[in-house]
């Protein structure tokens, strides 16, 4: 079966909030009407969004944080209503990182702790703390109270919870966020192995120049419900963005315009005479493949000696304005 | 349970100030409130006074020895209670580890982990006084009763422990109490007076005694009085059947009511 390259299932999933209003008044907030994605096994998968498009919400269900109010929510095969406990045992969480730990206590024993709950027997949970410590690099402050931490090592140490059990799914929800540019390299480097060795990562986050290195599949969501998904190179293409493109040809560009003005969207373009050469910038509405395929079929058919060329892609963060903004950028 | 038994040690050595006067204070307290009437008034008065609460006519070395264990009972039910209570207030309204206990277990298992764990330790370390003070004055027949006190003290904090989880969950999920500590607060009193530790029982009001009568406080403190009055087989059977009903009653209600509470939790 198909599903069983798939970690992760979410079918229909409705998460509707109950918010208090005062004193009697009561308001329903639909956080999630009805998403639907998979993660396959091994992957890293990006839930992307603006603020409030039900992201955390969907992370907390998976963690069995939350019970979904409809739909079916699969985790490694288990169901994270019906069983809750199997589906506990096999995901790492880190949710908003800058809590969740006993502030008198230090780190290490915060780990211990959490191991110990998890149900690891004592000597492993303490030897798997250490490693862990050392892996996110808090050694040096593993014995200092958690009250005494700064934001980004608050964040290693929800990153080092996650990974104690050595769960096959991670669910991490903005994990890099107030982690200083080295740290926030090192934890995306070691998002990028854990998934080399077959754990299976869905992560969250509003960096998008993060997500496109990291991620291999991404779903946008917006007011909970999703507006876009595949892979970042999927996602731009499916859009049809813009693709700037320069060229430096031998002679006539005028004529080089007009022909290629017939032949593909341009949208813009810029001519200018090097003396020597001709310099032209286009902006191009089409896919990478498609663009490329009928620029080159036109100048291998041509007597154009092309002297330089050069292609700039739409970043993943162009394609997320698209969608989520209604607007292109570019 | 070895997660929390790790927590409870390594709470315990970072608290230990806390600790000592949270536990030690209410037992010297405690202790000073059943003495203070010798301080007062003639000793016979104060023997009367005892007497009159147990219904025999005591000697000195009794009265000494029933105020030094009535002494801990005090701490046990107080500390137990506040401790379950506030606990897991504090953890689900600002401590913010909700998450941590949620993502890996259920509020079921980990309230009734809870309710035993922490009164089996603080019952122990609260009493432990008892060991010396009660050697010191009956010798090695001391060590004798204190094994029974402790049994019979384990065994009515646990129910305490239950009881108390109970309560701990209305007041956490179930209302918008912010200050549960005055809640907390007043129900060791009541179980204690209703118990007749302080008068007799029957010149409490009832809406106390029921506080009282819904856990096997009064039965304890029926048994030490027993014990303490040096009678070699006391009748247990009175205590360990009041006991047991409250027992299953309480780890029943607490775990259905856990089961409810981890919904509802996580609506
Ligand atoms: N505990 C709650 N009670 C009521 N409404 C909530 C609660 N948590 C979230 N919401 C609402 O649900 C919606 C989705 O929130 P969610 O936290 O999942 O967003 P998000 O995508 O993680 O946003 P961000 O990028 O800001 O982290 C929002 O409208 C939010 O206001
Ligand atoms: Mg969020």
């Amino acid at each position: 079966m198909l599903r069983d390259m798939d970690a992760i299932v979410v079918e229909n999933l409705k998460k509707y909030y109950i918010v208090r209003e005062g004193f009697k008044g009561r308001k329903v907030v639909e956080a999630l009407k009805g998403i639907s994605f998979s993660v396959r096994r091994g992957s890293i998968h990006a839930l992307l969004g603006p603020n409030g498009a039900g992201k955390t919400t969907t992370i907390k269900v998976l963690a069995t944080l939350l019970l979904p109010d409809d739909g079916k929510v699969l985790v490694e095969g288990f169901d994270v209503v019906k069983e809750a406990d199997k589906v506990r045992k096999r995901v790492g969480v880190a949710l908003d990182v800058s809590k969740g730990f006993y502030s008198s206590i230090s780190g290490y024993e915060n780990l211990v702790f959490y191991g110990l709950l998890k149900g690891m027997d004592f000597n492993y949970a303490k030897r798997r703390a250490k490693e862990l410590l050392e892996l996110v690099g808090l050694t040096d402050a593993a014995n200092r109270p958690y009250y005494t931490y700064s934001l980004g090592m608050r964040a290693k140490l929800a990153i080092a919870k996650a990974l104690l059990s050595d769960p096959d799914v991670l669910l991490l929800d903005e994990p890099t966020l107030g982690l200083d540019v080295e740290s926030a390299r090192s934890v995306r480097n070691l998002i990028k192995e854990l998934s080399t060795s077959g754990k299976t990562i869905l992560i969250t986050g509003h960096n998008m120049h993060e997500i496109e290195l990291l991620a291999d599949s991404v779903t946008i969501i917006n007011n909970g419900t999703v507006i876009a998904s595949g892979t970042p190179a999927e996602l731009k293409s499916k859009l049809g963005l813009l693709h700037k493109v320069n060229l430096r040809i031998n002679k006539d560009g005028e004529e080089f315009v007009r022909i290629v003005k017939d032949l593909m969207p341009i949208e813009g373009i810029s001519v200018s005479d090097l003396g020597d050469s001709i310099k032209i910038a286009m902006y191009i509405r089409l896919s990478r493949d498609e663009l490329i395929q009928k620029l080159f079929e036109f100048l291998k058919n041509s007597n154009y000696r092309v002297l330089d060329f050069s292609m700039e892609e739409p970043t993943l963060e162009d394609a997320y304005l698209a969608v989520v903004g209604g607007t292109i950028s570019g | 349970m070895k997660a929390l038994l790790y927590r409870e040690l390594i709470w315990f050595k970072r608290f230990l100030a806390d600790y000592i006067v949270s536990w030690v204070l209410p037992s010297a307290i405690s202790f000073m409130i059943i003495y203070l009437p010798v301080t007062i008034s003639d000793v016979n008065v104060v023997i009367d006074k005892f007497s009159s609460i147990v219904g025999v006519r005591l000697d000195i070395t009794s009265v000494i020895i029933v105020t030094l264990i009535m002494s801990s009972l005090i701490p046990v039910v107080s500390v137990v209670i506040n401790d379950i209570i506030q606990t897991l207030f504090s953890e689900f309204k600002f401590l913010e580890v909700s998450s941590t206990i949620l993502e890996t277990t259920t509020i079921r298992r980990y309230l009734l982990a809870n309710a035993l764990v922490r009164p089996i330790l603080m019952t122990f370390f609260v009493t432990m006084y008892l060991i010396p003070a009660l050697t010191a004055v009956l010798g090695l027949h001391g060590l004798v009763v204190y094994i029974y006190i402790e049994l019979a003290l384990q065994l009515t904090s646990m129910v305490l422990g239950l009881y108390a989880a109970l309560f701990a969950m209305l007041i956490t999920f179930y209302t918008n109490i912010s200050r549960p500590w005055s809640i907390a607060n007043s129900i060791p009193p009541a179980i204690l007076a209703g118990s007749g530790i302080y008068l007799q029982a029957y010149s409490i009001p009832p809406i106390l005694r029921l506080f009282a009568q819904t856990t096997p406080v009064p039965q304890a403190v029926e048994l030490i009085q027993v014990i303490a009055l040096g009678m070699s087989a006391p009748n247990i059977t009175h205590f360990l059947a009041v006991t047991a009903v409250l027992l299953s009653t309480y780890l029943t209600l607490t775990g259905f009511m856990g089961v409810k509470t981890d919904i509802k939790v996580r609506k």
